[in-house]
Protein backbone atom coordinates (compact mmCIF):
# COMPACT_ATOMS: atom_id res chain seq x y z
CA UNK A 1 0.00 0.00 0.00
CA UNK A 2 1.50 3.17 -1.06
CA UNK A 3 0.76 6.84 0.73
CA UNK A 4 -0.44 9.06 -2.09
CA UNK A 5 -0.90 13.08 -1.75
CA UNK A 6 -2.92 14.17 -4.09
CA UNK A 7 -3.14 17.77 -4.98
CA UNK A 8 -6.04 19.42 -6.15
CA UNK A 9 -4.34 23.22 -7.83
CA UNK A 10 -7.40 23.40 -10.59
CA UNK A 11 -10.96 25.49 -10.25
CA UNK A 12 -14.19 22.71 -10.07
CA UNK A 13 -14.97 22.97 -13.58
CA UNK A 14 -12.47 25.66 -15.70
CA UNK A 15 -10.57 22.29 -16.55
CA UNK A 16 -10.78 18.61 -15.99
CA UNK A 17 -8.62 18.67 -13.79
CA UNK A 18 -10.65 18.28 -10.66
CA UNK A 19 -12.92 15.98 -11.67
CA UNK A 20 -10.31 13.88 -13.18
CA UNK A 21 -8.21 14.19 -9.90
CA UNK A 22 -11.06 12.62 -8.07
CA UNK A 23 -11.09 9.85 -10.11
CA UNK A 24 -7.58 9.39 -9.91
CA UNK A 25 -8.21 9.71 -6.10
CA UNK A 26 -11.23 7.09 -6.02
CA UNK A 27 -9.18 4.83 -7.70
CA UNK A 28 -6.53 4.51 -5.58
CA UNK A 29 -8.39 3.69 -2.53
CA UNK A 30 -10.24 1.32 -4.58
CA UNK A 31 -6.87 -0.27 -5.17
CA UNK A 32 -5.71 -0.96 -1.77
CA UNK A 33 -3.79 2.80 -1.64
CA UNK A 34 -4.16 5.54 1.14
CA UNK A 35 -4.72 9.30 -0.01
CA UNK A 36 -4.43 12.48 1.36
CA UNK A 37 -5.74 15.79 -0.58
CA UNK A 38 -4.62 19.27 -0.78
CA UNK A 39 -6.17 21.70 -2.04
CA UNK A 40 -3.79 24.25 -3.25
CA UNK A 41 -4.46 27.87 -5.50
CA UNK A 42 -7.21 27.91 -7.60
CA UNK A 43 -8.12 24.01 -6.23
CA UNK A 44 -9.47 26.22 -2.96
CA UNK A 45 -12.47 27.26 -5.12
CA UNK A 46 -13.82 23.59 -5.52
CA UNK A 47 -14.21 23.90 -1.96
CA UNK A 48 -17.07 26.77 -1.70
CA UNK A 49 -21.26 26.34 -2.46
CA UNK A 50 -21.56 26.70 -6.32
CA UNK A 51 -24.77 26.13 -7.82
CA UNK A 52 -25.32 22.79 -9.69
CA UNK A 53 -23.36 22.67 -13.10
CA UNK A 54 -25.06 21.95 -16.38
CA UNK A 55 -26.66 18.72 -16.98
CA UNK A 56 -24.24 16.37 -17.99
CA UNK A 57 -21.48 17.71 -15.87
CA UNK A 58 -21.14 15.93 -12.76
CA UNK A 59 -21.91 17.86 -9.48
CA UNK A 60 -18.17 18.41 -8.04
CA UNK A 61 -19.64 19.43 -4.56
CA UNK A 62 -21.77 16.31 -4.52
CA UNK A 63 -18.41 14.60 -5.22
CA UNK A 64 -16.74 16.20 -2.86
CA UNK A 65 -19.02 15.20 0.14
CA UNK A 66 -19.23 11.40 -0.66
CA UNK A 67 -15.45 11.24 -0.53
CA UNK A 68 -15.72 9.29 3.06
CA UNK A 69 -17.78 6.92 1.05
CA UNK A 70 -14.50 5.83 -0.73
CA UNK A 71 -12.27 6.01 2.91
CA UNK A 72 -10.43 9.16 1.90
CA UNK A 73 -10.68 11.27 4.87
CA UNK A 74 -7.85 13.06 5.37
CA UNK A 75 -8.75 16.30 3.36
CA UNK A 76 -6.82 19.22 3.67
CA UNK A 77 -6.68 22.99 2.40
CA UNK A 78 -3.58 25.37 2.23
CA UNK A 79 -3.83 28.53 4.99
CA UNK A 80 -1.90 30.31 3.24
CA UNK A 81 -3.52 30.19 -0.05
CA UNK A 82 -6.88 30.80 1.22
CA UNK A 83 -5.71 33.89 2.74
CA UNK A 84 -4.34 35.07 -0.81
CA UNK A 85 -7.13 34.15 -2.40
CA UNK A 86 -9.40 35.97 0.19
CA UNK A 87 -11.91 33.00 0.99
CA UNK A 88 -13.35 33.22 4.36
CA UNK A 89 -13.30 30.22 6.31
CA UNK A 90 -16.69 30.19 6.61
CA UNK A 91 -17.10 29.28 3.08
CA UNK A 92 -15.11 26.32 2.39
CA UNK A 93 -16.39 23.14 2.95
CA UNK A 94 -16.55 21.19 6.04
CA UNK A 95 -14.38 17.80 4.27
CA UNK A 96 -11.33 19.62 4.96
CA UNK A 97 -9.07 20.95 7.32
CA UNK A 98 -6.40 23.63 7.72
CA UNK A 99 -2.75 23.20 6.62
CA UNK A 100 -0.27 25.52 7.57
CA UNK A 101 3.09 25.95 5.24
CA UNK A 102 4.70 23.52 7.61
CA UNK A 103 1.85 21.12 7.89
CA UNK A 104 2.34 20.44 4.09
CA UNK A 105 6.24 19.99 3.64
CA UNK A 106 5.16 17.40 6.83
CA UNK A 107 2.32 16.01 4.31
CA UNK A 108 4.57 15.90 1.62
CA UNK A 109 7.49 14.37 3.62
CA UNK A 110 5.08 12.12 4.62
CA UNK A 111 3.68 10.82 1.40
CA UNK A 112 5.63 8.02 -1.21
CA UNK A 113 4.11 9.62 -4.48
CA UNK A 114 2.73 12.97 -4.77
CA UNK A 115 0.31 13.70 -8.06
CA UNK A 116 -1.10 17.52 -9.30
CA UNK A 117 -4.03 17.96 -10.86
CA UNK B 1 0.35 31.84 -8.27
CA UNK B 2 3.47 30.14 -8.09
CA UNK B 3 3.50 26.86 -10.44
CA UNK B 4 5.12 24.00 -8.31
CA UNK B 5 6.66 20.88 -9.83
CA UNK B 6 4.88 18.21 -10.43
CA UNK B 7 7.54 15.76 -10.15
CA UNK B 8 9.25 15.31 -6.90
CA UNK B 9 11.28 12.25 -7.71
CA UNK B 10 15.08 11.13 -6.65
CA UNK B 11 17.52 8.86 -8.22
CA UNK B 12 17.78 5.71 -5.75
CA UNK B 13 19.85 3.16 -6.94
CA UNK B 14 18.12 -0.09 -8.57
CA UNK B 15 14.40 1.59 -8.15
CA UNK B 16 11.17 0.47 -9.91
CA UNK B 17 9.56 3.19 -11.17
CA UNK B 18 5.72 4.34 -12.77
CA UNK B 19 5.13 6.99 -14.66
CA UNK B 20 2.37 8.59 -14.98
CA UNK B 21 1.98 11.20 -18.45
CA UNK B 22 -0.93 13.96 -18.02
CA UNK B 23 0.62 16.15 -20.76
CA UNK B 24 -0.09 15.78 -24.50
CA UNK B 25 2.71 15.13 -27.09
CA UNK B 26 2.75 18.73 -28.37
CA UNK B 27 0.99 21.10 -26.87
CA UNK B 28 3.31 20.42 -23.25
CA UNK B 29 6.80 20.02 -23.12
CA UNK B 30 5.64 17.22 -20.58
CA UNK B 31 5.38 13.98 -22.42
CA UNK B 32 8.74 14.93 -24.03
CA UNK B 33 10.56 15.46 -21.21
CA UNK B 34 8.61 11.80 -19.77
CA UNK B 35 10.41 10.00 -22.52
CA UNK B 36 14.09 11.29 -21.61
CA UNK B 37 13.21 10.97 -18.38
CA UNK B 38 12.28 7.23 -19.03
CA UNK B 39 15.45 6.68 -21.29
CA UNK B 40 17.95 8.16 -18.31
CA UNK B 41 15.68 5.91 -16.45
CA UNK B 42 16.93 2.32 -17.96
CA UNK B 43 20.43 4.07 -18.89
CA UNK B 44 20.99 4.14 -14.76
CA UNK B 45 19.79 0.88 -14.42
CA UNK B 46 15.98 1.54 -12.83
CA UNK B 47 13.32 -0.89 -13.92
CA UNK B 48 10.71 1.51 -15.83
CA UNK B 49 7.56 -0.47 -14.41
CA UNK B 50 4.80 0.69 -16.24
CA UNK B 51 3.82 4.29 -18.41
CA UNK B 52 0.51 5.44 -17.62
CA UNK B 53 -1.45 7.39 -20.34
CA UNK B 54 -4.30 9.79 -18.23
CA UNK B 55 -5.61 12.90 -19.14
CA UNK B 56 -4.45 14.53 -22.33
CA UNK B 57 -1.40 12.37 -22.18
CA UNK B 58 -3.63 9.50 -23.81
CA UNK B 59 -2.78 11.87 -26.83
CA UNK B 60 0.47 10.40 -27.40
CA UNK B 61 -1.02 6.72 -28.12
CA UNK B 62 -2.59 8.26 -31.45
CA UNK B 63 -0.71 6.19 -33.81
CA UNK B 64 -2.12 8.76 -36.52
CA UNK B 65 -0.08 11.49 -35.59
CA UNK B 66 1.62 13.03 -38.25
CA UNK B 67 4.24 16.04 -36.82
CA UNK B 68 6.30 17.73 -39.20
CA UNK B 69 9.56 15.72 -40.73
CA UNK B 70 11.72 17.97 -38.47
CA UNK B 71 9.64 17.44 -35.16
CA UNK B 72 9.94 14.08 -33.05
CA UNK B 73 7.01 11.41 -33.52
CA UNK B 74 6.04 11.21 -29.96
CA UNK B 75 4.30 7.80 -30.39
CA UNK B 76 6.95 6.65 -32.44
CA UNK B 77 9.02 7.52 -28.95
CA UNK B 78 6.92 5.82 -26.57
CA UNK B 79 7.41 2.76 -29.20
CA UNK B 80 10.70 2.42 -29.01
CA UNK B 81 11.40 2.98 -25.41
CA UNK B 82 8.61 -0.43 -24.85
CA UNK B 83 10.93 -2.06 -27.80
CA UNK B 84 14.19 -1.42 -25.81
CA UNK B 85 12.58 -2.99 -22.50
CA UNK B 86 9.19 -4.31 -22.66
CA UNK B 87 7.88 -1.67 -20.19
CA UNK B 88 3.92 -1.52 -20.32
CA UNK B 89 2.30 1.30 -21.70
CA UNK B 90 -1.41 1.62 -20.34
CA UNK B 91 -3.93 4.28 -21.80
CA UNK B 92 -6.86 5.04 -19.45
CA UNK B 93 -9.98 3.53 -21.35
CA UNK B 94 -12.50 6.24 -19.86
CA UNK B 95 -9.96 9.02 -21.05
CA UNK B 96 -9.11 7.47 -24.29
CA UNK B 97 -13.10 6.84 -25.19
CA UNK B 98 -13.81 10.34 -24.21
CA UNK B 99 -11.43 11.53 -26.56
CA UNK B 100 -12.24 9.61 -29.40
CA UNK B 101 -9.27 7.03 -28.95
CA UNK B 102 -10.68 3.75 -30.04
CA UNK B 103 -9.77 0.27 -30.79
CA UNK B 104 -10.71 0.32 -34.24
CA UNK B 105 -10.12 -1.49 -38.08
CA UNK B 106 -11.89 1.54 -39.22
CA UNK B 107 -8.94 4.03 -40.90
CA UNK B 108 -10.52 7.07 -40.30
CA UNK B 109 -10.62 6.60 -36.76
CA UNK B 110 -7.54 7.10 -34.29
CA UNK B 111 -6.67 3.80 -33.30
CA UNK B 112 -4.96 2.60 -30.17
CA UNK B 113 -2.02 0.62 -32.03
CA UNK B 114 0.80 -1.77 -30.82
CA UNK B 115 2.26 -1.63 -27.92
CA UNK B 116 -0.57 0.99 -26.27
CA UNK B 117 -2.73 -1.15 -23.98
CA UNK B 118 -6.45 0.69 -22.96
CA UNK B 119 -6.44 -0.24 -19.49
CA UNK B 120 -7.74 1.37 -16.35
CA UNK B 121 -6.81 2.94 -13.19
CA UNK B 122 -7.46 -0.29 -11.31
CA UNK B 123 -4.35 -1.80 -13.31
CA UNK B 124 -2.25 0.88 -12.81
CA UNK B 125 -2.70 1.02 -9.30
CA UNK B 126 -2.37 -2.51 -8.74
CA UNK B 127 0.96 -2.53 -10.68
CA UNK B 128 1.80 0.86 -8.19
CA UNK B 129 2.14 -1.33 -5.46
CA UNK B 130 5.58 -2.58 -6.84
CA UNK B 131 6.99 0.40 -7.34
CA UNK B 132 8.92 2.53 -5.60
CA UNK B 133 8.65 5.95 -7.35
CA UNK B 134 5.70 7.57 -9.29
CA UNK B 135 6.79 10.39 -11.58
CA UNK B 136 4.27 12.64 -13.13
CA UNK B 137 4.50 14.48 -16.46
Amino acid sequence: MANLLIRLTSTPYGTSDAADGLDFAIGATNYGHHVTLLFEGNGLWQLIHQSPPDKGVKNHSKRLKSLTFFDIDACYYSEQDRLSLGITQDKLSPVVSKAEQGDITSLINNSDHVVTF
Amino acid sequence: MEKTPRYWGVFVSMSAYSILVTSSPYDQAGSASAVRFCQHLLEEGHTLSQVFFYQQGIYNAFSTMAPPNDERNRFEEWKALHDACGTPLRVCITAGEKRGLVLSTDANQPELAHPFEQTGLGEFFTALHDSHRLVQF
